[in-house]
């Protein structure tokens, strides 16, 4: 056999004019990512110059960036799993409100006392009805999910469309099962205990939930086997499935566990509001996806970054606050966000074309 | 070129009667091969004869209208691509089929990934380094030398993913390799490398199907060869004594006697 | 044989003619009692919502009150051709009457059109129509709310301090006539600063953030007004979340359930609620004045002047929270006020 005597024709292709890429650069997406991160510290300092006082560079505004962004850092992180095997879910924001009903109810029928509001009721089976309610919330958007991943790899659907359906089908239900009404059976525990505290009064826990799951994300994208054919589904659908992947289940199991995140966040908007929650999370879906592409996700499928879609989606949340603490209406965050959205897609497709 | 070892009656895949009809168009009508162990197999045909087509078959990738396929002698019922990767035929696909965004190491071991021992492995924690070093020796072993394979496949040079495609291919065989095209985008020397692989890949005692439009390359290395004409078997004989214009021949002989049926099966 | 015959057949004839008799008389009292009862036809979206199914509730006493028969009814969803369609089945049964909430208020001009030209009233207890082509219209008077709002906040911390104000959105004329004329009382006392509107539209998750950051930048700020139930569910997360609870107060508009287990809890100190019961009321009570003035069905009806009836609105406290009075604006899913 004869062995290759021309090293020229075999070295790779330089990348940004180094010979060795890492595979930790790759994952971080570094573009992006560290712009949008500057533009945020940039954001941080100004906010923070301008704020009465300063105050938004105290424990208490950091508490409360966290708090604010818990529920939509973590659904941008799920997101960007289906996206990087090359799917959409903009069912979301319907999956969790109507998993917060579902979960709500159940929680409620277990642990109140009385069904008259006017009624000085206590609560009581306290623990079981918030367990047995974070089990059903969950359920609920896992089965929302199943039926997403059913229509698309059964039915053969796009997830754009599919999920354009589930998102009026979910809203209908919900609206069925609460008559436009937001619950107040919630037991006080699980918003006094949970909801609404801090870790020495500067972390809370919704938003230490959110970071350890997040983590747990970051793992599972980064180091297993999942993460790995999940991004070669979104990289080369045909590619994956001739490689033997089983891409049906994949994606079942995918969309079920973006729907599982959605009851889980339902069941956060119930600890934290003690009620439902069902007139909000209108553009939850939609602000998700673009945090996850702003930091770095490509649209495409096959590359994600979990940490640049924390930071994708917290640029919004930071506007969002800054804006209210300097005094100023915060409509020109949408603006902003969109016109991120854009100029970050733009780069992206760039890059992909210097590759 | 004889081979060694071909004393063995069983094929090491074989399909039998393989008719594929797309909507009007009849890609194979009845063809029939076998491919033994230690033997290379050239297929060649005209476009749009039905070699893909077949090959697509051959593997589970695509299931025919009737006719039956048989791996190491038994009959596998084929549902997808699994069920003859779980018998030790691999393939080199026309369109190389590797993820762009994956690093060559995982493009090549996707689908057959190495775990940690232990706990982290049961979690399904993969085992990189394991992975890289093995790609580099595969790689090596086809005299390939990259700097790195923790690069994305798309950051490869055509020839280069082509490399990786027969690298992968040649890994995780036992039983039969079947190739599309696999010097299509490869220079002179890549050429020759490649086929020195397909005949050291045949000498291990695997069986090797090559479909290509090199001619002259592919005879000189094949056992026998096999004719696709408009979907049926033309011709399936020992490529001893047989040049490339008789091939040739045979590939476009049948049209100018066609009574005007064009022969438009997808290949 | 004859005279058996005869007889026989007399009887026949005569108990024919009994029953003929009976049967009319018994037709012609209730042909009498139908056309002296009247009907009024009630047609709503989300019939189950207990924002607006208590005006049902009112409309059936005062019904019951008056002889009238009262029907009920409509899509459980904020569905438009649906309500139009059972208005339309309503038709169907010649109602003297009509009490309706238009979900849009361009669709049902039409058909309101029609019915006032043919003699029938229709009175509002919920929406607009553009243009006013109803009878009359019976809106919640919020703007006289200002005045309780204002007194009540100075009551609560004195005459120095900062209020904020969350919203629905800026473009909605029912929202503003919340926040905007207690704001401008309060604006108008030197001590008081009363920052900037922010809209969440009523979503929850940034009603809190907005509150949040209200709080950090104004460390003075005392009372927060939010426009609607879910914004206050938001705000009070926040306050709770910062540990203010009583030191931060909150008021509230309407009553639905989560209001009412604010103000019990301690979170929320009043709200301003609006009856959909005594609107139901006192619509059935004037379309049924007018039928009886002008006759049912007679010449076509004007709407009349002023054609907006403004129906008080009632602050809800911990203090007055289980009182009678205090039931008919209260938020139920049916009419088990006074339990």
């Amino acid at each position: 056999m004869a062995v290759a005597e021309d090293p020229q024709a075999l070295k790779p292709v330089a990348v940004d004019g180094q010979a060795e890429p890492t595979r930790l650069m790759r994952v971080l997406l570094a573009r992006t990512v560290v712009w949008v991160f500057l533009v945020e510290v940039i954001l941080v300092v100004v906010f923070g110059i301008l704020s009465p006082g300063h105050v938004f560079w105290t424990a208490g505004s950091f508490r409360d960036l966290a708090v604010d962004g818990a529920e939509v850092v973590l659904l941008a992180a799920a997101v960007t799993f289906l996206l990087g095997a090359g799917e959409l879910d903009i069912s979301l924001g319907a999956n969790i409100i109507l998993s917060s009903v579902v979960g709500g109810r159940v929680m409620g029928a277990i642990t109140a006392t009385s069904t008259n509001i006017l009624q000085q009721g206590t609560y009581h089976h306290v623990l079981l009805g918030i367990l047995t309610g974070l089990v059903v919330c969950i359920a609920t958007g896992a089965t929302l999910g199943a039926v997403n991943g059913f229509v698309v790899t059964r039915m053969h659907v796009n997830s754009f469309i599919t999920t354009l359906g589930t998102l009026g089908i979910a809203t209908g239900v919900a609206q069925i099962l609460s008559n436009g009404a937001d619950l107040a059976s919630i037991p006080n525990a699980l918003q006094l205990q949970f909801g609404v505290r801090s870790l020495a009064g500067v972390f809370p826990y919704p938003a230490l939930l959110a970071a350890v799951l997040i983590c747990g994300l970051w793992a599972l994208v980064t180091f297993t086997r999942f993460g790995l054919h999940t991004l070669s589904l979104g990289s080369s659908r045909e590619a994956a499935r001739r490689a033997g992947l089983k891409v049906d289940r994949h994606l079942m199991t995918l969309f079920i566990g973006v729907g599982a995140f959605g009851g889980l966040i339902g069941f956060i908007d119930l600890a934290r509001f003690a009620t439902t929650n069902i007139g909000g999370h209108q553009t939850d879906a939609l602000e998700a996806i673009a945090g996850a592409v702003i930091g770095g996700t490509s649209m495409f499928g096959g590359r994600v970054s979990i940490f640049g879609a924390v930071i994708g989606a917290m640029l919004a949340v930071i506007l969002n606050a800054g804006l209210v603490i300097v005094g100023v209406q915060s409509f020109y965050q949408l603006i902003v966000v969109g016109v991120v959205l854009i100029l970050a897609v733009f780069i992206d497709q760039r890059r992909q074309r210097i590759l | 070129m004889s081979p060694s070892g071909l004393a063995e009656r069983v094929p090491a895949i074989a399909v039998k009667g393989a008719v594929k009809r797309y909507g009007h168009v009849q890609a194979l009508r009845g063809a029939s091969l076998e491919v033994y162990p230690g033997e290379i197999v050239a297929l060649y045909g005209d476009n749009g004869a039905g070699k893909s087509t077949l090959m697509k078959v051959m593997l589970g990738v695509v299931p025919p209208d009737s006719g039956s396929i048989s791996i190491a002698g038994r009959e596998v019922d084929m549902t997808s691509i699994r069920e003859s990767q779980d018998r030790g035929v691999d393939a080199v696909h026309q369109d190389l089929a590797l993820p762009p965004d994956l690093t060559v190491l995982e493009s090549m071991f996707l689908g057959h990934e190495v775990m940690r021992t232990g706990l982290l492995g049961r979690l399904g924690v993969l085992d990189r380094t394991a992975m890289a070093d093995a790609s580099r020796e595969a790689l090596e072993r086809l005299g390939i030398r990259l700097t790195t394979v923790r690069i994305p496949v798309k950051s490869l040079s055509g020839g280069q993913r082509q490399a990786v495609a027969v690298a992968r291919a040649v890994m995780w065989t036992s039983t039969a390799l079947l190739m599309d095209e696999p010097t299509a985008a490869l220079g002179a020397r890549q050429s020759d490398i490649v086929c020195d692989t397909i005949v050291s890949t045949a000498a291990r005692g695997l069986g090797v199907l090559v479909i290509s439009h090199d001619l002259p390359r592919t005879l000189a290395i094949a056992h026998r060869v096999v004719v696709l004409v408009r979907g049926a078997v033309a011709f399936d004989g020992p490529a001893h004594g047989l040049s490339v214009p008789e091939i040739v021949e045979i590939m476009v002989g049948h049209l100018r006697d066609s009574m005007g049926g064009s022969s438009n099966g997808g290949s | 044989m004859w005279k058996r015959n005869w007889a026989k057949v007399g009887a026949l004839v005569g108990a024919v003619g009994i029953a003929a008799l009976v049967a009319g008389a018994a037709i012609g009292a209730s042909g009498d009692h139908a056309a002296k009862q009247l009907y009024i036809a009630g047609v709503s979206p989300l019939t189950a919502d207990p924002s607006l199914a208590p005006t049902s509730c009112g409309a059936a006493a005062e019904a019951k009150k008056l002889g009238v028969r009262w029907t009920w009814g409509g899509p459980s969803g904020p569905d438009i051709p649906k309500e139009l369609s059972y208005l339309n089945s309503r038709l169907l049964l010649k109602p003297d009457g009509v009490l309706l909430l238009p979900l849009s208020p361009t669709a049902f001009v039409a058909p309101v059109r029609g019915l006032m030209r043919k003699g029938v009233p229709v009175a509002l207890t919920d929406g607009t129509l553009q243009p006013s082509v109803q009878y009359r219209s019976y809106q919640s008077d919020f703007s006289s709310a200002g005045k309780m709002v204002s007194s009540a906040v100075l009551r609560m911390n004195g005459r120095t301090g900062t209020v904020g104000v969350v919203a629905f959105g800026p473009d909605k004329v029912l929202d503003r006539v919340r926040w905007e004329p207690a704001a401008k009382l309060l604006k108008a006392h030197d001590g008081i600063t009363v920052l900037p509107t922010e809209y969440s539209n009523a979503d929850a998750v940034k009603s809190a953030s907005i509150a949040s950051a209200m709080m950090q930048a104004h460390p003075d700020l005392k009372v927060i007004i939010a426009t609607n139930g879910p914004e206050s569910s938001g705000v009070a997360s926040a306050v709770l979340a910062a540990g203010k609870k009583g030191k931060v107060k909150i008021v509230a508009f309407d009553a639905p359930a989560p209001v009412i287990k604010g103000i019990q809890d301690g979170t929320i100190a009043f709200t301003i609620s609006q009856s959909p019961y005594v609107k139901g009321m006192q619509a059935l009570r004037a379309l049924v004045a007018y039928i009886k003035a002008h006759g049912s069905h007679a010449r076509a009806v004007k709407p009349a002047s002023p054609q907006i009836v403004p129906v008080p609105t009632k602050m809800i406290t911990k203090a007055n929270l289980t009182t009678r009075a205090a039931r008919l604006y209260i938020d139920s899913a049916d009419c088990n006020f006074f339990n």
